[in-house]
């Protein structure tokens, strides 16, 4: 053997005649090969005739040999093709780098020929191959790499195997991997969906179902049907357990589905019989059980149950910090309508969702000196301010709502107050659309009609309502500039996500006739909504408008782009992208590719930074803008350094609007951050405040330091940005809200949508009465980690003295006796309870001053009992533990956040209720008597033009 | 006055002398105690490497090596293993290699190692490659004192079980460290004589790193696999495997080098001298230009000193004259300048003379095809200086048997274009034409054209092989960012003046 230099004696033998010298030579040459493939593959041409003669009768040996030698070569194509020939001479069980290679290209091979099959039907595999993936597929069962065989199964689009070897292992495991991956990696819609249904099939047939990732499978598939046969069935149980389950997968269903899957559903529901006398009096009379629970059900379904204790919850954990906004509002010369518009959605923000309308209280003067429209802008903010108290936005706008015959007010604040009615009813439009659309039937002040048209897009979105949609368009054919932008964009927020092919027909055509640039923008970005989330059905519309000569439509084809691909990760999405944002002879689409990144990687958003770091330092400030906002929008509330990294230089960039966008994005980035998590904070807040008192500043980032410092403490610090359900899937209104609030640079007043992408931070625990018990539970991490910032800040740059009283913890009951007196000269209302919720800060604030004074003496706990609805940041979650041996646990397994429904171990003994104490229709309607006038209403600001 | 001074002199010089015995073992002590640091700041190196998967952090590692190597002695090996390896009972099997007692160390060390739990494959092979490294070194010295080969085996031992281990582990991090694994090696192997053996091991290696897209030990394996087979004079199976396989663009330049030699010692032997003389024209550029590789410097050389006087060219006399190569250049110096004047005498003399030397070289072959070279040169002589000259005196001159010997030669090279002449037969002459003018031909144009090309590539190649590090720029841009923000200062300090001004003026 080691003698053997030269193999070209046995290849010689090739040439002869006599068909076993020929065999003897082949022989002889597979053994060798592994050392003389080099010389063999000069007469590689000679065994290939062997194999294609078919008189041969060691063709398969001939063939093996070819496959040798090509696998050497590195032509592993026709190494493939070869050992395919070779038949039963590739033995697949060994062990040896050449059948390992061999196997991967088969499978690479068999994926490539299966999805080329899935699309035009024609191509057959071939069965030998077909046999050797079957082997391997065998072999990972046999071994026990299930998750190996679900991931070549699922690239190969295998259903049938996916199911074998799901039964085979351990399914609960499996099939959340299986849900994992269809929804991160498969890139096919249509095949995704029959995944997912594949999975409905195996979750129902589990021995113990899992409803919760089922309801989670149908809301992808939009099947409303089997949603609510499930509900009822969960339902028909008639066991607490099950009753639970039903109450939580609503409350997810809320969640993470749209308005017009949730209105089926609500459909499909067995009718209750008088459901709002049910509601009414439940106790008397329980005719039916059912009939409760199914009503209840209802309610949670209609969004409104949630709606409530988000409600509840912001309004009782408001850690707003007054004196940002009120040292902001000095520095700013309030007569400048973009500074004060900036103020105002800052307001807007910092309050979003609390009903704390202090601020306003606290500065009508100044609050009087809007004009125009920024005067619509500072209406509408009461819409985000209030958001979510449903039963009683008529009330609480009625002093601004347009009233019949009588014109007594401005048409701007009129305008702002139906934008705002819209903003406080958002995705839950029910009553109110019929009001707004009375509205805007109505009048013909354009302005009026702009309010409505955003409200009714706002309130109604995604209903697929043809009627509002017809007033939309009327509105839109009157071609008015500013009208009719409102209206298009309106009409998209209307039909979000339903591809609806006549409309984007009429849309487009419209787009096409209009002289308006900023009708044809409305359209364009309403366009966009429409092909939300819908990727590759999507990719005409989305070439059509890219290739548009008009760069409005191909920035709305960019938009389509982020809309219909929006967390998909899509690379195909990406290049096209990537490649406007460097082609494109028009400065906003560029900008707008660029930020469309951001909702494309939405999952991903480690990458992001590196994507965008080349783009950040472009020459072109708005590709350079758009970067930054790409960053903010993908990394949203995950305080990422690498973004931070990036973003900060750019605060200093010579381009004043990419310091803006830099400013904002830090702001989103760092959302319910402090200094334990991410040490950048207080340096970007100090920027902030910076900026703001910097006379020589440009106005744009000044504005763009307002509206972060509203963002970074939105919702009263307990919100945060997530485009993300908790769960993972897309969170439609947050990410809709996101892409129109981009639409700022040309609209101010689209700011406040900004106001849809915030989420409440909160666990709040659920009984089977959908009651709010009084518990406790653990987060297992230092207390400071979660901690709110610092609450109060001193005014380094105006006040002088207030700078000691804030050190001091014994003077904040002072200060809080200074409130009290404060409030009570501008408003004659109801103090006690001012009064009291004044004094309960007061007096947390000084607890919580004792406990940090305590931790820095002694060693911090590293661990923090909360109560139930507490403020639970999303890094937080993973350390949420509930004691084992407390009385409520959650019905859901794994991390858990949210809104919980909790099992009651104990239910024998009386439950501690916790009673809503923020403002709302039944608490007002039952203490009707005691109040003498609702606590939110107490002030009414004219505008005098 | 005297006496004392004296005594004080020997107080100081005994001082002095005892100072210097213990600077010498202090000097000692710290230089260990670098080489030992040195070799403990490498782990860190690739620890950092594995880490972020950075290949540079291992090359950084590798430079190393020969300064290392240097200082390398078995105290010093001992001790970074014992303190790497703690109770692990591999520290035993490597101490044993270096005949070093584990359990004398043990002692000092067992009380601070627990904490190192994790070992990284990579560092494991380092040390595995730092113990052959010394091995290697070590025979050498064995050799001078006659007791021969007890390193090589116990390297080839080692160099067996790490070329076993790198197999098994497949590691992107590890990519480099097996190239140099895969070189010892050879190396022992090659010192054993049994390089035979291992080619089906290199061959599989070799497969083995292409389908992992491993380009160092691509590169190292495919020079080891050509200098395999160059060592039994396998020259077709060489040039079959050079034409069959690709070798990786991105190789390090050393192995680049070795490559272009190789490739162009299998070309001198086709007859392809052209081809020959680049490659080993790039092997020799691209070989570290130090003392460090003498040897591989002298080789090169010799090759490329043949195949040019192949070509017809006469080296430059500098190349003679370079101190690395002097010495070892005599025998080709001499035969250089029997082609240079065509002498035959001088050419058979050297042969005679140095034949040893180029059998040992396998250069032995291709300076026999140079005797024609000799003549051709010799007639080209004759014809520059001879308008007309018979064919007889041309066999004097040349030393050839007989005239029609000598006609036949002229005819040959008139027709391969060394001379440009006529044969008269009849005559018994050859007469020289007028010699035309060099410049007034495209010969001067592409001459400047192959320089060119050739510095243009070198150009593009240095660009190539340059690195950027990631984010230099940044500085940069800092430093304008910073130049901005003073000038918005000043601008900012200008208006603020203004307006304090303005503000004063109000209050008035």
């Amino acid at each position: 053997m080691v003698a053997l230099t030269s193999a070209s004696g046995v290849i010689a033998l090739l040439d002869e005649d006599q068909v076993e010298l020929k065999t003897y030579a082949l022989q002889k040459l597979n053994t060798l090969v592994n050392d003389f493939w080099a010389e063999i593959s000069d007469s590689v041409g000679k065994i290939e005739i062997l194999y294609e003669d078919s008189e041969f009768s060691e063709r398969e040996l001939a063939a093996l040999v070819a496959s040798k030698v090509y696998y050497h070569l590195g032509e592993l194509d026709d190494a493939l093709t070869f050992a395919l020939g070779a038949g039963n001479l590739v033995d697949v069980s060994q062990k040896s780098e050449y059948i390992e290679t061999i196997i991967s290209q088969c499978i690479d091979k068999y994926i490539a020929l299966r999805s080329r099959a899935q699309d035009d039907q024609s191509e057959d595999v071939d069965p030998r191959l077909q046999s050797i993936v079957e082997r391997m597929f065998q072999r990972c069962i046999d071994d026990g790499e299930y998750k190996q065989a679900i991931g070549i199964a699922l690239e190969s689009k295998r259903l049938d195997v996916v199911e074998d070897v799901i039964s085979k292992g351990n399914p609960h495991e499996l099939l959340s991997f299986v849900i994992e991956v269809s929804m991160t990696l498969v890139q096919n819609l249509q095949f995704r969906n029959e995944v997912l249904r594949l999975l409905v099939k195996l979750y129902q047939n589990l021995d113990e179902p899992d409803y919760v990732s089922v309801s989670q499978c149908l809301v992808h598939l939009n099947d409303p049907a089997a949603c609510s046969n499930m509900l009822e069935t969960l339902v028909a149980k008639n066991t607490d357990e099950s009753l639970l389950m039903a109450y939580q997968i609503a409350f997810d269903l809320e969640d993470s589905a749209t308005q017009d899957f949730l209105q089926k559903v609500i459909q499909d529901l067995p009718a209750t019989k008088k459901s709002d006398a049910n509601e009414m009096d439940t106790d008397d009379a329980p005719a039916d059980p059912n009939n409760d629970s199914f009503s209840k059900i209802k309610t949670i379904l209609s969004g409104e149950e949630t709606i409530k204790l988000y409600l509840e919850f912001l309004y009782r954990k408001n850690h707003t910090d007054l004196l940002i906004l009120k040292n902001t509002k000095n520095a700013l010369e309030s007569r400048n309508s973009v500074y004060h518009s900036a103020v105002t959605f800052a307001n807007a923000f910092m309050h979003a969702g609390t009903t704390s309308d202090e601020f306003l209280r606290q500065n009508l003067d100044w609050l009087q000196r809007a004009t125009n429209w920024s005067k619509f802008s500072a209406t509408a903010a009461l819409g985000v301010i209030h958001k979510g108290q449903l039963s009683q936005s008529m009330g609480l706008l009625a002093p601004y709502l347009p009233q019949e015959g009588v014109s007594g007010h401005s048409s701007y604040s009129e305008g702002g107050s139906l934008f705002a009615l819209g903003l406080i009813n958002a995705n839950h439009g029910g009553d109110v659309l019929d009001y707004l659309r009375k509205a805007l039937r109505d009048t013909q002040s354009e302005v009026l009609q702009h309010g409505a048209c955003l409200g009714l897009g706002v309130a109604g979105m995604a209903t697929d309502n043809e009627e509002v949609f017809e007033d939309l368009k009327n509105v839109l054919f009157n071609d008015n500039a500013v009208a009719g932008e409102a209206a298009g964009l309106a009409m998209g927020l209307v039909m979000l996500g339903t591809a609806n092919a006549s409309a984007i027909d009429e849309m487009f055509r419209y787009a096409h006739e209009t002289q308006h640039e900023k009708i044809i923008r409305g359209l364009a970005i309403g366009m966009s909504m429409i092909m939300y989330g819908k990727e590759e059905q999507a990719d005409t519309l989305i070439q059509e408008l890219v290739n548009d000569k008009d760069p409005v439509l191909r920035y709305g084809g960019i938009y389509t782009v982020a809309m219909a691909y929006c967390a998909t990760g899509n690379n195909k999405a990406i290049r096209r992208l990537l490649h406007v944002a460097v082609s494109d002879v028009n400065d906003d689409v560029r900008r707008a590719a660029v930020t469309a990144l951001g909702f494309i990687l939405l999952r991903n958003p480690d990458q992001v930074p590196r994507i965008v770091q080349l783009l950040s330092e472009s020459y072109n400030p708005h590709v350079r803008y758009g970067a930054t906002l790409a960053l903010g929008i993908s990394c949203a509330g995950t305080g990422s350094m690498d973004a931070i990294e990036l973003l900060e230089p750019m605060t200093r960039d010579p381009v004043d609007f990419v310091r803006q966008g830099a400013l904002i994005s830090l702001a989103m980035i760092l959302i319910q951050q402090n200094d334990a998590t991410n040490s950048k904070v207080s340096t970007v807040r100090k920027l902030y405040e910076k900026i703001i008192s910097d006379k020589h500043e440009d106005s744009m980032a000044k504005f763009g330091a307002v509206l972060s410092q509203g963002i970074i403490d939105a919702g009263g610090r307990n919100v945060t940005i997530s485009l993300l359900s908790r769960t993972g899937h897309t969170n439609m209104p947050a990410i809709v809200g996101m892409a129109v609030f981009t639409q700022f640079w040309y609209w101010y007043p689209l700011t406040h949508f900004l106001s849809l992408a915030f989420t409440p931070t909160a666990v709040i625990g659920l009984n089977k009465n959908i009651k709010i018990p009084q518990f406790e539970f653990l987060s297992n991490a230092k207390p400071s980690l979660y901690a709110y910032p610092p609450a109060i800040k001193p005014p380094t740059t105006t006040v002088v003295e207030k700078v000691a009283t804030a050190v001091l913890s014994t003077t904040a009951k002072t200060k809080a006796r200074a409130k009290k007196t404060e409030k009570g000269d501008l408003m004659d209302v109801d103090k006690e309870v001012q009064a009291s919720t004044s004094a309960e800060a007061a007096k947390s604030d000084e607890k919580k001053e004792a406990e940090e004074k305590k931790t820095k003496k002694k060693k911090e706990e590293n661990f923090e009992v909360l109560e139930n609805m507490a403020r639970v940041v999303p890094s937080q979650l993973k350390h949420v533990a509930f004691k084992p041996d407390s009385r409520y646990v959650p019905i859901k397994k794994g991390t858990v956040g949210g809104i919980l429904l909790m099992v009651d171990k104990h239910p024998d003994q009386p439950e501690e209720l916790i009673d809503p104490s923020a403002p709302t229709a039944e608490s007002s309607a039952a203490n009707g008597a005691q109040d003498e006038a609702p606590p939110f209403e107490p002030f009414e600001y004219t505008f005098d033009d | 006055m005297s006496k004392e001074a004296e005594k004080s002199e020997n107080v100081v010089a005994m001082e002095i002398e005892e100072s210097e015995e213990a600077r010498e073992e202090r000097l000692k002590q710290e230089s260990i105690a670098i080489a030992i640091a040195d070799i403990k700041n490498n782990f860190n190196f690739l620890e950092r490497a594995v880490e972020t998967i950075e290949s540079r952090f291992t090359t950084r590692v590798l430079r190393t090596t020969t300064s290392i190597r240097k200082r390398l002695t078995p105290h010093i090996l001992a001790q970074v293993i014992n303190d790497y390896f703690g109770e692990d009972p591999r520290k035993a099997n490597l101490l044993s290699y270096l005949g070093e007692q584990p359990d004398v160390s043990m002692k000092d060390t067992s009380a601070d190692d627990t904490k190192k739990e994790a070992h990284l494959p990579e560092i494991e092979i380092y040390l595995n490659l730092l113990v052959m490294i010394y091995l290697l070194d070590n025979s050498k010295f064995e050799q001078v004192c006659g007791e021969f080969g007890k390193s090589y085996n116990l390297g080839t031992e080692l160099a067996n079980t790490s070329v076993d281990q790198v197999e098994k582990l497949n590691r992107r991090t590890l990519d480099q460290l097996t190239a140099k694994v895969y070189f010892y090696y050879v190396r022992f192997h090659e010192l054993t004589d049994r390089l035979a053996e291992i080619r089906p091991v290199l061959l599989a290696a070799q497969r083995t790193a292409t389908l992992r897209r491993d380009d160092d030990t691509q590169a190292t394996l495919l020079n080891l696999l050509l200098r395999n087979y160059f060592h039994y004079n396998l020259y077709e199976q060489a040039d079959k495997l050079v034409s069959k396989s690709t070798f990786p663009e991105n190789a390090s330049n050393n192995q680049a080098a070795r490559y272009a030699y190789y490739l162009g010692r299998i070309r001198a032997l086709q007859l392809d001298y052209t081809e020959a003389h680049t490659q080993l024209l790039q092997a020799i550029r691209k070989a570290p230009q130090n003392t460090a590789t003498a040897g591989f410097q002298q080789t090169a050389y010799k090759f490329f000193i043949i195949v040019q006087l192949l070509m017809g060219e006469i080296p430059e006399r500098s190349i003679f004259r370079q101190p690395v190569l002097r010495k070892a250049l005599v025998p080709y110096l001499h035969i250089t300048q029997a082609v240079r004047i065509g002498e035959l005498n001088q050419f058979q003399e050297g042969l005679a003379k140095y034949g040893a030397n180029f059998k040992r070289d396998k250069t032995y072959t291709l300076i026999l095809r140079l005797r024609h070279n000799v003549i051709k040169t010799g007639i080209r002589m004759i014809s520059l200086s001879y308008s007309r000259i018979s064919l007889r005196d041309i066999c004097i001159k040349l030393h050839l048997d007989g005239e029609e010997d000598a006609e036949f030669i002229v005819a040959k090279s008139i027709k391969d274009g060394v001379i440009d002449a006529v044969l008269d037969h009849d005559g018994g002459y050859m007469r020289s034409k007028e010699s035309a003018d060099v410049y007034s031909t495209n010969e001067p144009q592409s001459a400047f054209n192959q320089r060119i090309t050739f510095c243009l590539n070198l150009h593009n190649e240095s660009i190539k092989a340059m690195r950027f590090p990631l984010n230099a720029h940044r500085k940069e841009l800092d430093n304008v960012q910073e130049v901005l923000e003073r000038e918005r200062e000043l601008a900012q300090e200008i208006a603020e003046g203004d307006l304090d001004e303005d503000d004063d003026m109000g209050d008035f």
